[in-house]
């Protein structure tokens, strides 16, 4: 079967990490991808200085900047009122000791959260999903971001469908019994009121 | 009860346009592109963990007394954690093993308030023997110095970075 192609010519990334090996690894797969060569910063003061005078199609961000929590950055983007900056999707990168920041980063808003090292395999099946699959945004007073729960799309295996799949013999009848009653309940109730 | 404010919203991001028009290239096609540039990287790889491992030579060998200076375990966390990376870049497996020991050492010195440089002497001179190029161990060699590393985490009781935290949020598998 023929491979399905993405066309990301022209797609800008911001890349923000404080380890330059890192920011020219990264940059180089990017640009395999066939994106846009990234701009690169290594504080989140400058990367927020970046976005309120360019737009950028992807961001991807370190967990922890020199200057401040990539959390922090995060929320300042999903808080933005205007122009469509606050909806840009964000990609966040944990090293071996960034482990603990995940929830920090999903929490504020990341789209999805990676470990390094990256392979280019990884980071292409991230970009790609974010790009195809379009997630709800999300905004409460405590959260702004893209709806967390992901949902599995995929058919059922068609094993274990029925409740009675799961218990013995004389159990099963009594759950199957009710189950089927159970639709009726409200319908009942409603009556007798 | 009082009602929280919601607002969802369906935003079609710039990102997604550009995915969908015609052309572009397969998956197969970006990887093998991307995979280049990653190994025209290792020069540059091995230049900075070189570099980096250094640097924590430097400051762990200026211990006076056997305690370094405050702030310096933080300068050799940030150091081992990037050569971390590095090395899992290339398949290092050792060097990365090492790294990751140290940085589990530093930043559990650290949170216990410790200045301690005998476990960080230890890793360094470990990583050094596991750098490319450098001592050229056996496999058995390399489990044997990770096996007594782990001892030394053993000892002061540190938990490993690694464990209870999930390391990354996944997508669901993208059909080809």
């Amino acid at each position: 079967m023929a491979q399905s192609r993405l066309n990301l010519r022209g797609a800008t990334t911001l890349l923000v990490d404080s380890d330059a090996f890192t920011r020219g690894l990264i940059a180089n797969m990017v640009r395999g991808f066939g994106m846009e060569t990234p701009t690169t910063y290594d504080t989140g003061a400058a990367a927020k200085a970046h976005l309120l005078h360019h737009y950028i199609d992807l961001c991807i961000l370190e967990a922890v900047l020199p200057d401040m929590e990539c959390a922090q950055l995060i929320r300042w983007i999903r808080r933005q009122d205007k122009s469509p900056l606050r909806f840009i999707p964000i990609i966040v990168l944990t090293s071996y000791t960034q482990h603990r920041h995940v929830a920090m980063a999903r929490d504020a808003g990341a789209n999805l959260i990676v470990k390094k090292p990256v392979s280019p395999r990884v980071l292409y099946d991230r970009i790609a999903w974010v790009a195809k699959t379009s997630r709800p945004f999300i905004e409460t007073a405590k959260y702004a971001g893209p709806d967390r729960r992901f949902r599995t799309l995929e058919p059922l295996d068609g094993k274990h469908k029925r409740e009675t799949d799961f218990v013995d013999g004389e159990s099963a009848e009594n759950i199957a019994e009710q189950s089927s009653q159970a639709p009726l309940e409200p319908t009942k109730k409603a009556i007798a009121s | 009860m009082t009602r929280v404010a919601k607002k969802i919203h369906f935003p079609t991001t710039r990102l997604a346009e550009l995915a969908a028009r015609p052309g572009g290239v397969t998956r197969t096609t970006a990887l093998e592109e991307a995979a280049k540039s990653v190994q025209s990287m290792l020069d540059i790889g091995l230049e900075t963990t070189h570099h980096a491992l250094t640097s924590i030579e430097t400051i762990t060998y200026s211990a006076k007394n056997g305690e370094l200076q405050p702030g310096d375990m933080q300068n050799i966390l940030r150091q081992a954690d990037h050569i971390v990376t590095m090395a899992a870049t290339f398949n290092f497996a050792g060097l990365e093993e090492a790294a990751k020991s140290l940085c589990d050492v530093a930043d559990g010195l650290i949170s216990r308030g410790m200045s301690d440089a005998a476990p960080v002497i230890v890793h360094v001179q470990s990583m050094r023997l596991m750098m490319p190029g450098g001592a050229g161990l056996s496999e058995d060699a390399v489990a044997h110095i990770l096996g007594e590393l782990a001892r030394v985490r053993q000892h002061y009781e540190f938990v490993r970075l690694s464990v209870g935290a999930p390391a990354e949020t996944d997508p669901p598998e993208i059909a080809e």
